[in-house]
């Protein structure tokens, strides 16, 4: 079993070497559709189908990617680490991210934040996460009431009045005792 | 926290003037994997070792494990409600538990939280359950006792403030309740006591609690419990809660005794942990650091020098063997950690011998040089006549009737101390008490009473030594020695019992 993380690592250092990062990140993405499908991943799995029937299978499935991509695929199912291929996928999608400096938040607000207050929601992400882009994306959610939960990466900032009213609740519930 | 005194309405008037005031970061993960309480989580990139998390449904866990792709992480409660895909937060803080004096006569569970339905209680401040104990520096020798009210502790096996004594036994030979003992024996001193139960039985714990309560000791008194059903990782936090806790007194300049019942089942309970968390076994399946595990627990017992503040934190460890293998894996680590120990044997224990220390296999490394002057001086010729009497008694088994008269009385005698060292559950006997029988007994007194009355006379001269010769028994206990004149004044007293006896 070889961690997710090095075989990004190794694919995208040979993406950068040929500038074929945009095209391979396509590609990668491509496949993961691919391989959402259950009975595909069953199929490179299983210790009982023989390695060339597998190798047939990926040959017919991705006919139009580039061969070294093709060859991880091969490489990740000879290792039997085909299972995490998704994995795989958002620790590339995070290198060429990094590499790109992009920094992808997700907003979660009560109501629809209108497009002028994301500009500037952005410009002030800017001041504390490294990179020079800030992507947004923004999901509703009426459950937190008010206010906004901000995550970057593993980091999340919670500012929504549901929480709020909670820790207010908690507080005051030990107080009283 | 505001206390129920405090003005409530202006706590909340505070809280919304800040409403949305503290906005902080935290690092968030999912979990990927969870069973039988460990937990593996995918992000919380940013956490320390042994940082609390907070699982949903306000259920804690801790971080042990960092990993490369992720973190493994036990869960402290009931880990049956989470799931795949939940969101942990990590919280920040270092896993630690609340101190204070008013936790004293109560019973908690290792995070700190009451298990008596007593209510909450007000804590001044909290410790890191996990410390590195106090260095060279700090530290000064052991020089003051810790009086078990045992005879056979305080006059053969004497443990002083500051040491650690390990009780090792098989089951039912008595190691908790000498133990309990010694923790009763401290309601009228300064020193305050600490009980950590680890995967006991809850009925085991319940009946202990109430021998401190009726014994009138739980008021100066921690208890500290996971039971065995608890999770393991809680019965593996017990002794080091327990000890933050004791630290708390010692950080006071005050005198503690804790008793960690026992290190078998915290370490089994480390195991079980250190599997789950797919760390590599060793000997016996335990992880390579269990004998850190038990060493930097120890280690946490100190007797602080005056101008550090003061204080002592004296540990007895428990440790069960299995049919009398003190040679095994754990026991040994333990032994090699601790200033001596207190061997108890079944078969003495099953001969009437209670408490059943096995005097000869007995052993303490410091606690001599913190025995009082009179009980030292009492002591020494008890020791050796114990010693010639347990290596006479096995030669003796095949007939005593071709023995010289000398060997007779020795073996007369030994009888007769084994008698005396003898002692019941529940009646430790004060310092004073113990020199003086002590005192008799070695210079033969008892000689003359069939030996099985041998513990009905003892109960009646304390009585009668108490009611006739306060003074003597007061100036003992003062001077903390036995004098020459107290000396005389106790063999004439005793010559007058004797014949009020025989009459």
């Amino acid at each position: 079993m070889i961690s997710p993380q090095r075989y990004a690592k190794a694919l995208f250092e040979i993406a950068i070497e040929k500038s074929l990062i945009n095209e391979w990140l396509k590609q990668i993405n491509n496949i993961s559709l691919i391989l959402d499908n259950e009975d595909v991943i069953v199929l490179l799995d299983s210790p009982q189908v023989p390695e060339n029937v597998k190798f047939d299978g990926i040959e017919t499935l991705f006919s139009d990617i580039d061969l070294l991509v093709k060859n991880l695929i091969f490489l990740m199912t000879r290792n039997r680490d085909i299972t995490k291929f998704n994995l795989f996928k958002d620790i590339f999608n995070d290198l060429v991210d990094k590499h790109f400096e992009i920094t992808r938040v997700q907003v979660k607000t009560a109501n629809q934040i209108p497009t002028n207050q994301i500009e500037k929601l952005k410009e002030s992400l800017l001041e504390f996460v490294e990179g020079s882009t800030v992507e947004i994306s923004q999901i509703v959610d009426e459950n937190i009431l008010g206010g906004i939960i901000i995550r970057i990466g593993d980091k999340v900032i919670d500012a929504s009045s549901k929480t709020k009213i909670n820790n207010m609740k908690d507080f005051l519930l030990k107080g009283a005792a | 926290m505001p206390s129920a005194g405090q003005d409530i309405a202006s706590v909340i008037k505070k809280q919304i003037e800040e409403f949305g005031g503290e906005l902080s970061m935290v690092d968030v993960g999912t979990v990927i994997e969870a069973a039988d309480g460990v937990a593996r989580i995918h992000g919380l990139s940013g956490v320390k070792y042994s940082e609390v998390l907070s699982f949903p449904g306000g259920v804690l866990g801790m971080a042990l494990n960092l990993e490369e792709n992720g973190v493994g992480a036990v869960i402290l409660g009931d880990y049956l409600g989470i799931k795949e895909g939940d969101e942990v937060k990590s919280t920040g803080k270092i896993i630690q538990v609340p101190v204070g004096n008013d936790m004293l006569g109560r019973v908690l569970d290792p995070l700190g939280r009451p298990l008596d339905g007593k209510g909450d209680f007000s804590s001044s401040d909290t410790f890191p359950v996990e410390k590195i104990a106090p260095g060279v520096v700090e530290r000064k020798s052991v020089d003051q006792p810790v009086q078990f009210g045992l005879k056979i502790v305080d006059a053969m096996v004497p443990v002083g403030r500051g040491q650690r004594e390990l009780v090792i036994g098989d089951r039912v030979t008595g190691k908790t309740s000498l133990c309990v003992d010694a923790l009763i024996n401290q309601k009228d001193s300064e020193i305050l006591g600490v009980y950590v139960a680890i995967g006991q039985k809850a009925s085991k714990v319940a009946q202990i609690v109430s021998r401190l309560e009726e014994n009138g000791a739980l008021d100066n008194t921690i208890v500290v419990t996971a039971n065995a059903s608890d999770p393991a990782p809680l019965q593996y936090l017990a002794p080091y809660a327990g000890c933050a806790m004791a630290e708390f007194f010692m950080s006071q300049g005050k005198d503690v005794l804790i008793v960690y019942d026992d290190l078998t089942k915290h370490a089994w309970a480390y195991r079980q942990m250190s599997l789950l968390l797919k760390r590599p076994p060793g000997r016996e399946a335990y992880p390579g650091d269990v004998f850190y595990l038990h060493s930097r627990l120890l280690e946490r017992a100190a007797r602080i020098d005056a101008n550090f503040g003061g204080g002592s934190i004296t540990a007895l460890p428990i440790i069960e063997t299995q049919a009398g293998d003190v040679s095994s894996y754990i026991p040994t680590n333990v032994i090699s950690i601790t200033d001596g120990q207190l061997y108890l044997e079944p078969d003495l224990f099953n001969s009437g011998v209670r408490p059943a220390v096995n005097s000869g296999l007995s052993v303490t490394r410091v606690g001599s040089s913190a025995q009082l002057k009179g009980m030292k001086k009492v002591a020494g010729s008890l020791k050796s006549e114990m010693a010639q009497y347990a290596s006479l008694a096995t030669f003796a088994q095949f007939g005593t009737e071709d023995l010289d008269s000398v060997t007779k009385r020795q073996l007369e005698r030994g009888a007769r101390l084994t008698e005396i060292l003898k002692q019941d559950e529940n009646s430790p006997l004060p310092y004073e008490n113990q020199v003086t029988i002590i005192f008799i007994a070695n210079s033969g007194g008892f000689d003359d009473f069939p030996v099985e009355e041998v513990r009905r006379y003892e109960t009646e001269w304390h009585e009668y030594v108490n009611a006739n010769l306060p003074e003597v028994m007061s100036d003992i206990s003062k001077s903390e020695e036995i004098n020459e004149e107290n000396e005389i004044k106790l063999n004439d007293a005793f010559s007058a019992f004797k014949s009020t006896m025989t009459k």
